[in-house]
């Protein structure tokens, strides 16, 4: 094994002190998975530009400013209205506040806080032997120690750490985070809201692991809101893993929102896996951060299944919004749609990577991509960059980017009517993206995340 | 209320207008005609504010204040709208809200209270009627998917709702079926008072049997060749614009007539 770099160091300490004191919950499996993937952090050690998979987006920044990890969500009620104006709306509620603060261990080394709103019976609180398989709706550290068995059959068996140093990093720490079970047949009343909340100013310099399972059974329906909020310019890193699977016929309409504070490093995956006819939908909402880089990547693993992405970024001031998809096709009779759509102001840069394996036994595979961006700065850049690799040869795809300024037309249109130019242009910016926001089926939240938008570019 | 003063206007380096006259007081109605290319639009851009033209010479007084210094928000919350011969779609962008942010900076801009979305949509539906434009258009993003015709009576409900003082209608009669056009009419005539003006471009006579003018202007390569009454217009339903042309092709201004009227005692050209 190749030995540690100094900047690797702190992450060393911080894991020796996890390992040591998490070894009592859960499986042995747990302790096994983190050690493995922190072996493979330690060798694989942080991405460079070098990397072609990281040419655009460098982590040097943040490789430098070893950040020492925050070992568990401090205990913090939550009011319900929640940091990310998500509104009034009928949900399950689950938070995970961040602080960083010492006293957020709680008494007799117990870890969490995390409060929860979730359904009474057969919830992660209610049913302690965990033999009700049909819902849970509560922590992964909770579900872990309880040995349910969904967990270990799912727990880091899709995101794949062996090749990703931060994906290792993650795992090699996964602690706590939201923890989601729908057996078979449920349609859940309402959306389960899972709420990741830093508060950096309290202890900056800090790098935090959310990890989320979302395992949802054959034939059930979920809506699951999966919300990054934090607040300040102090440096602060999430790093975040979700791992989502759906049976046969099951589906998920997922929210993925990120709204860091301006010194943030935001990293994400969402690895989705699909069994036969299982629809997923997944509405992505990028606003803030310093550094932000998604990745979403489904396997359509079983046939007839069919997949949906929409992704909108936001990016000004000297932000960078990295996003990077990859679905593959892995069984016959598929379908993907693709929509992301990014709007750069001032000398922000986006990344956008699309990618679309169709393997050689997916035949009949429908997929289509499309990326369109607008930028309202001479001094803003796009990196747009689809990739195909199609294997069958009875398929139809097609994809298609954009990168274009607002048109003069519609401007001069909006202003002969009496508009302002800034308030013309705050419409027809908000035109652009509403083709995503009108995606967002729950209207409070769709209204809130359009202001923030909105505000974002200052308009 | 708009006089407009050995206008000279170019895009691209290429000069377009190239000494337009032209006065119009409150009360009237002005229809301009002429060939293709003529400058028929670019004049009624030009006088929107549209800054894709560059205005080089000549000026233009809307009330005695100097337009052409006017921000185009400015111009129509003052009481300038143009209908565009081309309306322009807006995918995403509500008709509903955008009409209402129009009505209410026109309201602002007088010093009025704005109107509520209650008010508002009482107000729309009741201008809705008179133009006979379906309801479900409003509720669609900003002419997107409309039809020629369906654009332009958008256009003229839209005149209706901001209640400018002076309209300046680029072919909007273009694209109408025969009952839309009487409708349209109806609308333009509705809104016809002696505090307004209007300025209407038109390659046709129809509109001009229902919407009778004050006067009629020809417009050729960048200049009003001829000005008249209403009767003008019949004359060049018969024989087209070769004769400007032929005008034209003597060379000098005073070859052509002056128009008459109010611009009486100007200069003609450049
Ligand atoms: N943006 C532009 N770039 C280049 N040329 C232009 C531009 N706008 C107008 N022109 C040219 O200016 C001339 C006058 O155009 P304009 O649209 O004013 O004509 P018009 O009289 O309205 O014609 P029509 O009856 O066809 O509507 C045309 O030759 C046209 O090609
Ligand atoms: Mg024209």
């Amino acid at each position: 094994m190749t030995a540690a770099s100094a900047e690797q160091q702190g992450y060393l300490e911080d894991f020796e002190k996890l390992a040591a004191r998490a070894s009592r919950n859960g499986g042995a499996w747990v302790g096994d998975l983190r050690r493995r993937a922190m072996d493979r952090f330690r060798s694989l050690g942080f991405p460079t530009t070098r990397d072609e998979e990281w040419k655009y987006t460098s982590l040097d920044a943040l490789r430098r400013a070893c950040l020492r990890t925050v070992d568990a969500p401090a205990a913090r009620p939550v009011d319900g209205s929640g940091p990310f104006e998500s509104g009034d709306w009928e949900r399950y509620e689950l938070a995970f506040p961040w602080t960083g603060r010492e006293d957020s261990t709680g008494p007799g080394g117990a870890r969490g806080g995390a409060t929860a709103k979730v359904p009474g019976k057969g919830s992660g609180r209610d049913t302690p032997d965990g033999r009700d398989e049909s819902l849970f709706i509560g922590r992964l550290a909770d579900a872990v120690e309880r040995r349910l068995p969904w967990t270990e059959a799912h727990l880091g068996r899709h995101a794949d750490h062996d090749g990703h140093a931060l994906r290792a990093l993650n795992t090699a720490f996964l602690e706590d985070g939201g923890a989601v079970r729908l057996g078979r047949g449920v349609d859940l009343d309402r959306p389960v809201h899972l709420m990741y909340v830093a508060d950096p100013g309290q202890a900056p310099n800090r790098i935090v692991h959310p990890r989320t399972l979302v395992v949802v059974g054959a034939g059930s329906r979920l809506t699951l809101v999966e919300a990054y909020a934090g607040a300040g310019d102090a440096v602060y890193c999430t790093n975040a893993v979700t791992e989502i699977v759906l049976e046969d016929d099951a589906e998920l309409d997922h929210y993925r929102l990120v709204r860091e504070g301006g010194g943030t490093f935001h990293i994400g995956t969402v690895q989705v896996h699909q069994a036969r006819n299982s629809r997923y939908r997944s509405h992505s909402v990028t606003t803030g951060g310093a550094i932000t880089r998604v990745e979403l990547n489904a396997l359509l693993d079983g046939e007839g299944a069919d997949c949906l992405l929409q992704g909108l970024y936001v990016a000004g001031g000297s932000q960078h919004v990295d996003s990077r998809t990859a679905i593959e096709h892995a069984r016959p009779h598929g379908t993907s749609r693709e929509l992301y759509k990014g709007v750069l102001n001032d000398r922000a840069r986006a990344v956008f990577n699309g990618k679309i394996v169709v393997r050689k036994e997916a035949q009949k595979t429908d997929a289509r991509q499309s990326n369109r961006n607008l930028i309202l700065s001479r001094d803003a850049e796009i990196d747009s960059k689809p990739q195909l690799e199609i294997l069958a040869d009875d398929v139809r795809c097609a994809h298609g980017t954009t990168i274009g300024q607002l048109e003069e037309d519609e401007l001069f249109y909006l202003r002969s009517r009496g508009l302002d130019a800034a308030l013309a242009r705050k419409l027809l910016v908000h035109g652009f993206a509403s083709e995503i926001l009108d995606g967002v089926a729950i209207e409070p939240l769709r209204d809130g995340l359009t202001s923030r938008v909105l505000a974002e570019l200052g308009a | 209320m708009l006089e407009v003063r050995n206008l000279h206007a170019r895009v691209e380096g290429k000069e377009i207008l190239r000494g337009i006259d032209l006065t119009v007081k409150a009360g009237e109605v002005h229809a301009i005609m002429g060939p293709n290319g003529s400058g028929k639009s670019t004049l009624a851009q030009v006088l929107a504010g549209r800054d894709t033209y560059e205005v080089t010479g000549g000026e233009v007084l809307y009330k005695g204040q100097d337009l052409l210094e006017m921000a185009p928000e400015l111009r129509a919350v003052e009481g300038v709208f143009l209908g565009f011969q081309y309306p322009v779609e807006i995918p995403g962008l509500n008709s509903l809200y955008f009409l209402r942010a129009a009505v209410n900076a026109a309201r602002a801009h007088r010093g009025e209270e704005e109107l509520d979305a209650v008010d508002f949509m009482a107000l729309a539906k009741e201008r809705m009627k008179a133009v006979e434009m379906g309801e479900d258009l409003l509720r669609r993003p900003v002419n997107a998917g409309f039809s020629g015709g369906e654009k332009k009576r958008a256009e003229i409900f839209q005149m209706t709702m901001l209640e400018p003082t002076l309209a300046i209608l680029d072919e909007t009669d273009s694209g109408l079926d025969i009952d839309a056009l009487k409708v349209v009419s109806q609308g333009i005539n509705l809104f016809r008072g002696p505090e307004r003006a209007i300025i209407l471009v038109t390659h046709y006579q129809r509109l001009l049997n229902y919407v009778v003018p004050d006067m009629v202007h020809v417009i050729h390569n960048g200049r009003l060749v001829k000005s008249g009454g209403k009767e003008l217009a019949r004359e060049l339903e018969d024989t087209g614009y070769s004769w400007v042309e032929d005008a034209a092709g003597t060379g000098t201004d005073d070859a052509m007539e002056q128009p008459t009227g109010h611009a009486a005692g100007r200069e003609g050209g450049a």
